[in-house]
């Protein structure tokens, strides 16, 4: 149990540091190249400096849910997720064999 | 911790992360909270393979180059990656930072971070998957397939006439 214990405190102090570094990371390079002040650059922030209205743009998409949720959208999404990740996976998989074959080759 | 355990978590971790990925299926308040939760869900699947992932920090200089080293470098690439959209996430959320009452003063960039993040996740993760493909394969193989094929076949079995085996 105090294994498990030390291995959760290891692991959350691990995300916790690349999380302070990814920040700090960030943080001093837009300010470097002037990007701190985001009402300067946001048009999106108002004049009360709250954020709008909830507008997804995850995966660098334009996609607006801020009407909720779509089922059709979404499945649509996922689909090409998975066909993303099945394109992917195919391909490492077969520059896998041909690695494994060519490897097999060479030795006899 | 078991084989099938992992598959079950694995399966559940891959599910979640398809929805959290397409936010347009879940809105954005569940998007949100389901991306805090799968912080949870990323510690609990490390704790799952900690074993294999210190054997692997040990050896990892150990040789020049073997399949295990780009498995490590991948996998840490992808833990720095989901990080990544996490913290991106929580900076430019909206539900969950208003819940919490927390006033993040996040700047463009995390918008931008938070973009690129989520697609180099995407990349990392399909990558994750094909290296342990044969993993995949045959534990699905052995806890799906296996007893769908049985469930199938018993039915079928019980039903045939007495006399049909001789």
């Amino acid at each position: 149990m105090i294994k498990i214990v030390f291995r959760i405190i290891v692991i959350l102090l691990v995300i916790a540091l690349v999380t302070a570094g990814l920040y700090f990371l960030v943080q001093n390079n837009s300010s470097n190249i002037g990007l701190s002040s985001e009402r300067q650059f946001n048009p999106q922030q108002t004049q009360d400096g709250s954020r709008p209205a909830a507008r997804g743009n995850f995966r660098g998409g334009d996609h607006e849910f801020e009407n909720g949720a779509s089922l059709l959208r979404g499945l649509g999404g996922m689909l090409v997720t998975l066909f993303q990740i099945a394109i992917i996976t195919l391909i490492v998989v077969q520059l896998q064999k041909i690695l494994g074959r060519s490897r097999r080759l060479a030795r006899s | 911790m078991s084989t099938k355990t992992n598959l079950i978590l694995d399966i559940t971790i891959f599910s979640v992360f398809l929805a959290v990925s397409n936010p347009a299926i879940t809105g954005l308040a569940v998007h949100e909270w389901l991306s805090v939760a799968f912080i949870a869900a990323l510690v609990t699947h490390i704790l799952f393979h900690w074993e294999w992932i210190a054997t692997l920090l040990m050896q990892f200089f150990k040789k020049l180059f073997h399949s295990s080293r780009l498995n490590f470098v991948v996998d840490s690439l992808l833990f720095v990656a989901m990080i990544s959209v996490m913290l991106s996430g929580i900076l430019v959320s909206r539900v969950v930072a208003q819940a919490l009452g927390l006033n993040l003063a996040a700047g463009p960039a995390w918008r931008s971070i938070h973009s690129v993040s989520a697609d180099a996740t995407l990349v990392l993760m399909a990558l994750h998957f094909a290296l342990h493909w044969k993993w995949v394969v045959s534990s699905v193989n052995r806890y799906v397939a296996a007893p769908l094929i049985g469930l199938i076949r018993r039915p079928a079995a019980r039903t045939a006439p007495v006399g049909e085996n001789n």
